[in-house]
Protein backbone atom coordinates (compact mmCIF):
# COMPACT_ATOMS: atom_id res chain seq x y z
CA UNK A 1 0.00 0.00 0.00
CA UNK A 2 2.72 2.61 0.97
CA UNK A 3 5.08 1.23 -0.86
CA UNK A 4 3.32 1.15 -4.08
CA UNK A 5 1.99 5.14 -3.16
CA UNK A 6 5.66 5.57 -2.93
CA UNK A 7 6.34 3.94 -6.34
CA UNK A 8 3.30 6.32 -7.80
CA UNK A 9 5.12 9.22 -6.85
CA UNK A 10 8.47 8.62 -7.75
CA UNK A 11 7.30 7.99 -11.13
CA UNK A 12 5.29 10.78 -10.88
CA UNK A 13 5.44 13.19 -14.31
CA UNK A 14 4.89 15.91 -11.50
CA UNK A 15 7.51 14.60 -9.52
CA UNK A 16 9.62 15.11 -12.52
CA UNK A 17 7.77 18.31 -13.33
CA UNK A 18 9.53 19.66 -9.91
CA UNK A 19 12.32 17.87 -10.01
CA UNK A 20 13.03 19.91 -13.47
CA UNK A 21 12.39 23.40 -12.36
CA UNK A 22 15.04 22.62 -9.21
CA UNK A 23 17.42 21.39 -11.09
CA UNK A 24 17.38 23.96 -13.66
CA UNK A 25 17.25 26.35 -10.95
CA UNK A 26 19.95 25.24 -9.15
CA UNK A 27 22.76 25.27 -12.34
CA UNK A 28 21.62 28.66 -12.86
CA UNK A 29 22.39 29.24 -10.08
CA UNK A 30 25.96 27.37 -10.40
CA UNK A 31 26.61 29.22 -13.32
CA UNK A 32 25.78 32.51 -12.69
CA UNK A 33 28.35 33.19 -10.02
CA UNK A 34 30.48 31.70 -12.72
CA UNK A 35 30.09 33.86 -15.87
CA UNK A 36 31.25 37.40 -15.12
CA UNK A 37 34.69 36.18 -13.87
CA UNK A 38 36.49 33.39 -16.15
CA UNK A 39 39.79 34.12 -15.04
CA UNK A 40 38.68 32.93 -11.60
CA UNK A 41 37.28 30.10 -12.82
CA UNK A 42 39.75 28.60 -15.17
CA UNK A 43 42.02 29.03 -12.01
CA UNK A 44 39.50 26.83 -10.62
CA UNK A 45 39.77 24.60 -13.10
CA UNK A 46 43.25 24.43 -13.21
CA UNK A 47 43.54 23.16 -9.70
CA UNK A 48 42.24 19.81 -10.73
CA UNK A 49 45.11 19.55 -13.54
CA UNK A 50 43.01 17.45 -15.75
CA UNK A 51 42.32 19.76 -18.51
CA UNK A 52 45.39 20.86 -20.42
CA UNK A 53 46.27 24.64 -20.75
CA UNK A 54 44.94 25.19 -24.47
CA UNK A 55 41.37 24.40 -23.99
CA UNK A 56 41.24 25.55 -20.60
CA UNK A 57 40.44 29.14 -21.14
CA UNK A 58 37.68 28.35 -23.57
CA UNK A 59 36.41 25.79 -21.17
CA UNK A 60 36.25 28.08 -18.61
CA UNK A 61 34.09 30.53 -20.82
CA UNK A 62 31.82 28.18 -22.14
CA UNK A 63 31.11 25.50 -18.96
CA UNK A 64 28.82 28.09 -16.85
CA UNK A 65 27.09 28.58 -20.12
CA UNK A 66 26.00 25.18 -21.13
CA UNK A 67 24.92 24.94 -17.10
CA UNK A 68 22.65 27.99 -17.85
CA UNK A 69 21.46 27.22 -21.06
CA UNK A 70 20.24 23.56 -20.14
CA UNK A 71 18.92 24.36 -17.04
CA UNK A 72 16.87 26.85 -18.69
CA UNK A 73 15.93 24.77 -21.36
CA UNK A 74 15.14 22.43 -18.65
CA UNK A 75 12.75 24.96 -16.76
CA UNK A 76 10.84 25.71 -19.76
CA UNK A 77 10.74 22.20 -21.05
CA UNK A 78 12.49 23.59 -24.63
CA UNK A 79 13.91 20.19 -25.75
CA UNK A 80 14.27 19.61 -21.83
CA UNK A 81 15.44 15.65 -22.54
CA UNK A 82 18.29 16.58 -23.87
CA UNK A 83 19.05 19.36 -21.07
CA UNK A 84 18.22 16.64 -18.88
CA UNK A 85 21.28 14.76 -20.25
CA UNK A 86 23.41 17.38 -20.78
CA UNK A 87 22.97 17.79 -17.41
CA UNK A 88 23.45 14.23 -16.10
CA UNK A 89 26.59 14.02 -18.37
CA UNK A 90 28.07 17.14 -16.45
CA UNK A 91 27.53 15.93 -13.37
CA UNK A 92 29.50 12.46 -14.20
CA UNK A 93 32.12 14.56 -15.07
CA UNK A 94 32.14 16.65 -12.08
CA UNK A 95 32.08 13.91 -10.21
CA UNK A 96 34.96 11.93 -11.83
CA UNK A 97 37.31 15.08 -11.93
CA UNK A 98 36.85 15.27 -8.13
CA UNK A 99 36.99 11.83 -7.30
CA UNK A 100 40.29 11.66 -9.12
CA UNK A 101 41.94 14.61 -7.45
CA UNK A 102 40.50 12.90 -4.05
CA UNK A 103 42.66 9.97 -5.17
CA UNK A 104 45.50 11.99 -5.70
CA UNK A 105 44.66 13.59 -1.86
CA UNK A 106 44.61 17.19 -3.94
CA UNK A 107 44.02 20.13 -1.55
CA UNK A 108 41.29 21.48 -3.91
CA UNK A 109 38.31 23.61 -3.24
CA UNK A 110 35.20 22.79 -5.22
CA UNK A 111 35.11 25.70 -7.72
CA UNK A 112 31.06 24.15 -8.05
CA UNK A 113 29.28 27.83 -7.24
CA UNK A 114 32.15 30.75 -6.87
CA UNK A 115 36.11 31.13 -6.46
CA UNK A 116 36.52 30.49 -2.71
CA UNK A 117 33.90 27.15 -2.20
CA UNK A 118 33.94 24.20 -0.24
CA UNK A 119 37.05 21.47 -0.37
CA UNK A 120 36.11 18.81 -2.11
CA UNK A 121 35.01 15.16 -0.51
CA UNK A 122 32.18 12.61 0.11
CA UNK A 123 29.84 15.61 1.02
CA UNK A 124 30.36 16.94 -2.71
CA UNK A 125 30.32 13.19 -4.08
CA UNK A 126 27.50 12.49 -2.69
CA UNK A 127 25.59 15.68 -3.50
CA UNK A 128 26.03 15.23 -7.60
CA UNK A 129 24.70 11.65 -6.85
CA UNK A 130 21.70 13.29 -5.40
CA UNK A 131 21.35 15.52 -9.03
CA UNK A 132 22.07 12.55 -11.05
CA UNK A 133 19.59 10.43 -9.35
CA UNK A 134 17.10 13.18 -9.68
CA UNK A 135 17.57 13.64 -13.85
CA UNK A 136 17.55 9.92 -13.74
CA UNK A 137 13.60 10.40 -12.70
CA UNK A 138 13.42 13.48 -15.32
CA UNK A 139 14.92 11.53 -18.00
CA UNK A 140 12.34 8.49 -17.18
CA UNK A 141 9.24 10.47 -16.40
CA UNK A 142 8.75 13.50 -17.30
CA UNK A 143 6.22 12.98 -19.95
CA UNK A 144 4.63 15.57 -20.70
CA UNK A 145 5.94 19.24 -20.91
CA UNK A 146 3.94 21.52 -19.14
CA UNK A 147 3.75 23.95 -21.60
CA UNK A 148 3.07 21.64 -24.13
CA UNK A 149 -0.16 20.56 -22.06
CA UNK A 150 -1.28 24.55 -21.46
CA UNK A 151 -0.64 24.64 -25.43
CA UNK A 152 -2.71 21.41 -25.79
CA UNK A 153 -5.50 22.85 -23.85
CA UNK A 154 -5.53 26.10 -25.15
CA UNK A 155 -5.78 24.63 -28.98
CA UNK A 156 -8.54 22.54 -27.41
CA UNK A 157 -10.85 24.26 -26.44
CA UNK A 158 -10.74 26.47 -29.66
CA UNK A 159 -11.60 23.70 -32.39
CA UNK A 160 -14.23 22.34 -29.72
CA UNK A 161 -16.32 25.47 -30.07
CA UNK A 162 -17.15 25.00 -33.83
CA UNK A 163 -18.27 21.26 -35.51
CA UNK A 164 -18.46 18.98 -32.26
CA UNK A 165 -21.18 21.42 -31.01
CA UNK A 166 -23.45 22.18 -33.97
CA UNK A 167 -24.53 19.90 -36.14
CA UNK B 1 -39.30 33.60 -15.74
CA UNK B 2 -39.03 31.34 -18.51
CA UNK B 3 -42.78 30.39 -19.76
CA UNK B 4 -43.70 27.33 -21.66
CA UNK B 5 -43.86 28.65 -24.65
CA UNK B 6 -39.93 30.06 -25.09
CA UNK B 7 -39.11 26.02 -23.49
CA UNK B 8 -40.91 25.34 -26.61
CA UNK B 9 -39.05 27.42 -28.79
CA UNK B 10 -36.23 25.95 -27.27
CA UNK B 11 -37.26 22.71 -28.31
CA UNK B 12 -38.21 23.51 -31.69
CA UNK B 13 -34.61 24.92 -32.37
CA UNK B 14 -32.92 21.77 -30.49
CA UNK B 15 -31.31 19.66 -33.14
CA UNK B 16 -32.53 16.49 -31.62
CA UNK B 17 -36.33 17.59 -31.29
CA UNK B 18 -36.76 19.79 -34.45
CA UNK B 19 -38.32 17.25 -36.33
CA UNK B 20 -41.17 15.96 -33.57
CA UNK B 21 -45.07 17.12 -33.88
CA UNK B 22 -45.71 20.72 -32.03
CA UNK B 23 -48.49 19.01 -30.41
CA UNK B 24 -45.97 16.57 -29.00
CA UNK B 25 -43.35 18.93 -27.72
CA UNK B 26 -46.05 20.80 -25.66
CA UNK B 27 -46.19 17.67 -23.60
CA UNK B 28 -43.06 16.83 -23.19
CA UNK B 29 -42.53 21.07 -22.18
CA UNK B 30 -44.80 20.23 -19.67
CA UNK B 31 -43.62 17.16 -18.47
CA UNK B 32 -39.81 18.31 -18.23
CA UNK B 33 -38.72 20.99 -15.41
CA UNK B 34 -36.80 23.73 -15.73
CA UNK B 35 -34.03 24.82 -13.09
CA UNK B 36 -31.24 27.11 -13.17
CA UNK B 37 -27.67 26.71 -11.91
CA UNK B 38 -24.91 29.38 -10.95
CA UNK B 39 -21.70 29.53 -12.93
CA UNK B 40 -19.16 27.07 -11.54
CA UNK B 41 -21.62 24.79 -10.62
CA UNK B 42 -21.35 20.82 -10.95
CA UNK B 43 -24.37 19.67 -13.18
CA UNK B 44 -23.07 15.52 -12.81
CA UNK B 45 -20.15 14.32 -12.04
CA UNK B 46 -18.19 11.06 -13.94
CA UNK B 47 -19.13 7.74 -12.39
CA UNK B 48 -22.57 9.62 -11.23
CA UNK B 49 -25.57 7.46 -11.46
CA UNK B 50 -27.58 8.18 -15.11
CA UNK B 51 -31.02 10.13 -14.52
CA UNK B 52 -31.77 12.80 -16.87
CA UNK B 53 -31.58 14.18 -20.18
CA UNK B 54 -30.63 18.15 -20.58
CA UNK B 55 -31.24 20.84 -22.92
CA UNK B 56 -30.12 23.78 -22.34
CA UNK B 57 -32.51 27.17 -22.96
CA UNK B 58 -29.59 29.70 -22.13
CA UNK B 59 -25.79 29.81 -20.92
CA UNK B 60 -22.98 27.69 -21.43
CA UNK B 61 -21.60 24.50 -20.24
CA UNK B 62 -18.24 22.85 -20.18
CA UNK B 63 -18.03 19.13 -20.64
CA UNK B 64 -14.22 17.41 -19.78
CA UNK B 65 -13.16 14.33 -18.55
CA UNK B 66 -10.09 13.87 -15.69
CA UNK B 67 -7.61 11.30 -16.51
CA UNK B 68 -4.87 10.86 -14.10
CA UNK B 69 -5.55 14.52 -12.98
CA UNK B 70 -5.56 15.94 -15.92
CA UNK B 71 -8.79 17.60 -17.21
CA UNK B 72 -9.39 17.23 -21.04
CA UNK B 73 -12.03 19.24 -22.61
CA UNK B 74 -14.88 17.37 -24.60
CA UNK B 75 -17.04 20.58 -25.50
CA UNK B 76 -18.76 23.93 -24.70
CA UNK B 77 -22.18 23.46 -24.70
CA UNK B 78 -24.75 26.54 -25.35
CA UNK B 79 -28.04 27.51 -26.02
CA UNK B 80 -30.75 25.11 -27.87
CA UNK B 81 -27.74 22.23 -27.37
CA UNK B 82 -28.58 18.85 -25.23
CA UNK B 83 -25.99 16.75 -23.18
CA UNK B 84 -25.92 13.90 -21.07
CA UNK B 85 -27.88 10.99 -23.53
CA UNK B 86 -25.09 8.76 -23.65
CA UNK B 87 -25.27 7.55 -20.17
CA UNK B 88 -29.39 7.52 -20.61
CA UNK B 89 -28.25 5.56 -24.10
CA UNK B 90 -25.95 2.88 -22.75
CA UNK B 91 -27.21 2.39 -19.50
CA UNK B 92 -23.84 3.01 -18.03
CA UNK B 93 -23.24 5.59 -15.11
CA UNK B 94 -21.38 9.30 -16.47
CA UNK B 95 -18.92 9.35 -19.17
CA UNK B 96 -17.66 13.05 -18.44
CA UNK B 97 -18.21 15.73 -15.89
CA UNK B 98 -20.43 19.08 -16.93
CA UNK B 99 -19.68 22.56 -14.84
CA UNK B 100 -21.81 25.52 -15.70
CA UNK B 101 -19.52 28.27 -16.98
CA UNK B 102 -21.86 31.00 -16.30
CA UNK B 103 -25.29 31.08 -15.15
CA UNK B 104 -27.37 28.48 -16.86
CA UNK B 105 -31.15 27.57 -17.67
CA UNK B 106 -31.03 23.60 -17.86
CA UNK B 107 -34.28 21.88 -19.10
CA UNK B 108 -34.37 18.48 -17.47
CA UNK B 109 -35.75 15.48 -18.66
CA UNK B 110 -36.78 12.38 -16.51
CA UNK B 111 -35.15 9.05 -17.93
CA UNK B 112 -38.32 7.57 -18.48
CA UNK B 113 -39.45 10.46 -20.19
CA UNK B 114 -36.45 10.56 -22.24
CA UNK B 115 -37.18 6.56 -22.79
CA UNK B 116 -40.68 7.41 -24.22
CA UNK B 117 -39.38 9.81 -26.56
CA UNK B 118 -36.91 7.23 -28.09
CA UNK B 119 -39.49 4.37 -27.90
CA UNK B 120 -41.74 6.79 -29.79
CA UNK B 121 -39.60 8.25 -32.92
CA UNK B 122 -36.90 6.00 -33.84
CA UNK B 123 -35.40 8.76 -35.67
CA UNK B 124 -34.32 10.85 -32.66
CA UNK B 125 -32.14 7.70 -31.85
CA UNK B 126 -30.46 8.50 -35.42
CA UNK B 127 -29.53 12.14 -33.94
CA UNK B 128 -28.70 10.31 -30.73
CA UNK B 129 -25.92 8.48 -33.11
CA UNK B 130 -24.72 10.96 -34.90
CA UNK B 131 -23.80 12.88 -31.57
CA UNK B 132 -22.26 9.88 -30.03
CA UNK B 133 -20.26 9.74 -32.84
CA UNK B 134 -19.18 13.01 -32.52
CA UNK B 135 -18.13 12.14 -28.96
CA UNK B 136 -16.19 9.11 -30.08
CA UNK B 137 -14.48 11.36 -32.98
CA UNK B 138 -13.59 13.81 -30.50
CA UNK B 139 -12.09 11.27 -27.71
CA UNK B 140 -9.92 9.80 -31.05
CA UNK B 141 -8.62 13.14 -31.50
CA UNK B 142 -7.55 13.36 -27.67
CA UNK B 143 -5.82 10.10 -27.91
CA UNK B 144 -4.04 11.39 -30.84
CA UNK B 145 -2.66 14.49 -29.54
CA UNK B 146 -1.72 13.26 -26.44
CA UNK B 147 0.46 10.49 -28.11
CA UNK B 148 2.06 13.02 -30.33
CA UNK B 149 2.67 15.41 -26.99
CA UNK B 150 4.42 12.46 -25.62
CA UNK B 151 6.83 11.35 -28.51
CA UNK B 152 7.40 14.94 -29.11
CA UNK B 153 8.55 15.06 -25.14
CA UNK B 154 10.41 11.91 -25.47
CA UNK B 155 11.73 12.32 -28.89
CA UNK B 156 15.47 13.93 -28.49
CA UNK B 157 17.77 13.89 -31.26
CA UNK B 158 21.80 14.79 -31.81
CA UNK B 159 19.68 18.44 -32.79
CA UNK B 160 18.97 18.94 -29.71
CA UNK B 161 22.39 18.75 -28.29
CA UNK B 162 23.55 20.58 -30.64
CA UNK B 163 21.46 23.30 -30.21
CA UNK B 164 21.71 23.25 -26.29
CA UNK B 165 25.71 23.55 -27.21
CA UNK B 166 25.69 25.99 -30.34
CA UNK B 167 23.13 28.38 -28.30
CA UNK B 168 26.20 28.39 -25.15
CA UNK B 169 29.23 28.55 -27.56
CA UNK B 170 27.48 31.84 -28.95
CA UNK B 171 26.65 33.31 -25.64
CA UNK B 172 29.64 32.27 -24.36
CA UNK B 173 31.69 33.78 -27.42
CA UNK B 174 29.39 37.61 -27.03
CA UNK B 175 29.28 37.21 -23.73
CA UNK B 176 33.14 36.98 -23.13
CA UNK B 177 33.74 39.41 -25.92
CA UNK B 178 31.96 42.45 -24.00
CA UNK B 179 32.61 41.32 -21.22
CA UNK B 180 35.49 43.29 -19.11
CA UNK B 181 36.65 40.39 -17.58
CA UNK B 182 36.79 38.38 -20.56
CA UNK B 183 39.63 36.45 -20.95
CA UNK B 184 41.65 35.22 -24.11
CA UNK B 185 40.27 31.67 -25.31
CA UNK B 186 43.00 30.70 -27.06
CA UNK B 187 46.28 31.62 -25.36
CA UNK B 188 49.48 30.97 -26.44
CA UNK B 189 51.50 28.65 -23.99
CA UNK B 190 54.76 30.22 -22.86
CA UNK B 191 57.77 28.57 -24.76
CA UNK B 192 59.55 26.35 -22.26
CA UNK B 193 62.84 26.09 -24.59
CA UNK B 194 63.25 30.05 -23.54
CA UNK B 195 64.14 29.54 -19.83
CA UNK B 196 67.17 27.39 -18.86
CA UNK B 197 66.58 23.94 -16.89
CA UNK B 198 68.14 22.40 -14.36
CA UNK B 199 68.20 18.72 -13.49
CA UNK B 200 66.97 17.79 -9.96
CA UNK B 201 69.85 16.70 -9.02
CA UNK B 202 72.13 20.19 -9.62
CA UNK B 203 69.60 21.99 -8.28
CA UNK B 204 69.60 19.20 -5.03
CA UNK B 205 73.82 20.90 -5.24
CA UNK B 206 73.15 24.52 -5.90
CA UNK B 207 70.18 24.19 -2.87
CA UNK B 208 72.57 22.44 -0.10
CA UNK B 209 75.34 25.18 -0.84
CA UNK B 210 72.48 27.50 0.09
CA UNK B 211 73.30 30.43 -2.53
CA UNK B 212 69.83 29.85 -4.21
CA UNK B 213 66.46 31.06 -3.63
CA UNK B 214 64.16 28.07 -4.37
CA UNK B 215 60.34 29.37 -5.68
CA UNK B 216 57.31 27.07 -5.48
CA UNK B 217 54.56 28.51 -8.00
CA UNK B 218 52.14 26.71 -7.27
CA UNK B 219 48.91 27.79 -5.92
CA UNK B 220 48.80 28.21 -1.77
CA UNK B 221 46.95 25.04 -1.33
CA UNK B 222 49.33 23.04 -3.01
CA UNK B 223 52.57 24.38 -1.48
CA UNK B 224 50.79 23.88 1.93
CA UNK B 225 50.28 20.84 1.33
CA UNK B 226 53.75 19.84 0.25
CA UNK B 227 56.85 21.67 -1.08
CA UNK B 228 60.59 21.27 -1.51
CA UNK B 229 62.16 21.91 2.34
CA UNK B 230 62.22 25.76 2.61
CA UNK B 231 60.98 26.70 -0.36
CA UNK B 232 59.28 30.04 -0.77
CA UNK B 233 55.95 30.14 -2.29
CA UNK B 234 55.50 32.72 -5.21
CA UNK B 235 51.94 31.79 -6.46
CA UNK B 236 50.94 34.82 -10.02
CA UNK B 237 48.23 36.40 -7.85
CA UNK B 238 50.60 36.87 -4.64
CA UNK B 239 53.45 38.10 -6.86
CA UNK B 240 54.28 41.40 -5.98
CA UNK B 241 54.39 40.63 -2.08
CA UNK B 242 56.57 37.83 -2.39
CA UNK B 243 58.49 39.86 -4.63
CA UNK B 244 59.09 42.85 -1.90
CA UNK B 245 60.12 40.29 0.69
CA UNK B 246 62.30 38.55 -0.61
CA UNK B 247 64.03 39.93 -3.54
CA UNK B 248 66.05 43.05 -3.86
CA UNK B 249 66.85 45.59 -6.86
CA UNK B 250 70.60 45.54 -5.72
CA UNK B 251 71.48 41.72 -6.29
CA UNK B 252 69.92 40.82 -9.87
CA UNK B 253 72.59 38.06 -10.22
CA UNK B 254 70.96 35.94 -7.35
CA UNK B 255 70.42 32.20 -8.02
CA UNK B 256 66.38 31.58 -8.69
CA UNK B 257 65.40 28.00 -8.80
CA UNK B 258 61.76 27.74 -9.93
CA UNK B 259 59.27 24.93 -9.89
CA UNK B 260 55.39 23.97 -10.20
CA UNK B 261 53.69 22.89 -13.61
CA UNK B 262 50.56 20.81 -14.27
CA UNK B 263 48.79 19.78 -17.41
CA UNK B 264 46.84 22.81 -17.03
CA UNK B 265 49.10 25.82 -15.76
CA UNK B 266 52.80 26.27 -16.63
CA UNK B 267 52.90 27.98 -12.70
CA UNK B 268 56.67 27.91 -13.03
CA UNK B 269 57.55 29.66 -16.43
CA UNK B 270 55.07 32.08 -15.69
CA UNK B 271 57.00 33.39 -12.68
CA UNK B 272 60.25 32.61 -13.96
CA UNK B 273 59.17 34.97 -17.23
CA UNK B 274 58.02 37.43 -15.03
CA UNK B 275 61.62 37.33 -12.87
CA UNK B 276 63.08 37.28 -16.03
CA UNK B 277 61.73 40.46 -17.34
CA UNK B 278 62.56 42.45 -13.79
CA UNK B 279 66.29 41.19 -15.19
CA UNK B 280 67.23 38.87 -12.90
CA UNK B 281 69.73 36.70 -15.11
CA UNK B 282 69.93 33.60 -13.27
CA UNK B 283 66.43 32.26 -13.20
CA UNK B 284 66.27 28.30 -13.43
CA UNK B 285 63.36 25.95 -13.61
CA UNK B 286 63.68 22.67 -11.72
CA UNK B 287 63.13 19.76 -14.17
CA UNK B 288 60.27 17.84 -13.43
CA UNK B 289 59.70 19.67 -10.29
CA UNK B 290 58.30 18.65 -6.88
CA UNK B 291 57.37 14.97 -8.24
CA UNK B 292 61.27 14.42 -9.38
CA UNK B 293 62.72 16.22 -6.37
CA UNK B 294 60.79 13.91 -4.09
CA UNK B 295 61.18 10.35 -6.01
CA UNK B 296 65.00 11.29 -5.58
CA UNK B 297 64.81 11.44 -1.90
CA UNK B 298 65.27 14.82 -1.43
CA UNK B 299 64.05 17.00 1.72
CA UNK B 300 60.09 18.15 1.57
CA UNK B 301 57.94 19.45 4.11
CA UNK B 302 54.34 20.27 4.71
CA UNK B 303 52.69 23.76 5.48
CA UNK B 304 53.94 27.06 5.57
CA UNK B 305 57.72 27.52 5.69
CA UNK B 306 58.38 30.70 8.09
Amino acid sequence: MILSLLKRILMSPYLAFALRIYVGCFFIYASVSKIPFPAQFAEAIANYRLIPYLGLNFGAVLLPWIEFVAGLFLIIGFRARAAVVVIGLLLIMFDLMILINMYWGAPITCGCYDTVGEPIGWKKISENVLMLIFTAQIYLFDRLTITSKWGFLASAGKRIASPAASQ
Amino acid sequence: MITETDNKDNLLKSPVFRNLPADRIQEIVRKARCETVGPGAVVFREGDVAEHFYIINSGKVRVFVRHNGVERELAIRGAGEGFGEVALLTGESRTATVVALEETELMIFSKELFDDIVREYPDISRTFMKEMRSWLLRDQEIIEEEAEAVIKASRMSWVDFLLIIGVSVLLALSFNHSNPNGIPLFPVAPDRSSIPAISVTEAKQLYEQGKVLVLDAMPPNFYQKRHIKGAVNMPMTLFDIVYLMNFSEEDKDRGVLVYGNSISRPYDLEIASKLMLRGYGDVKIIDGGLPAWEADGYPVEAMAAK
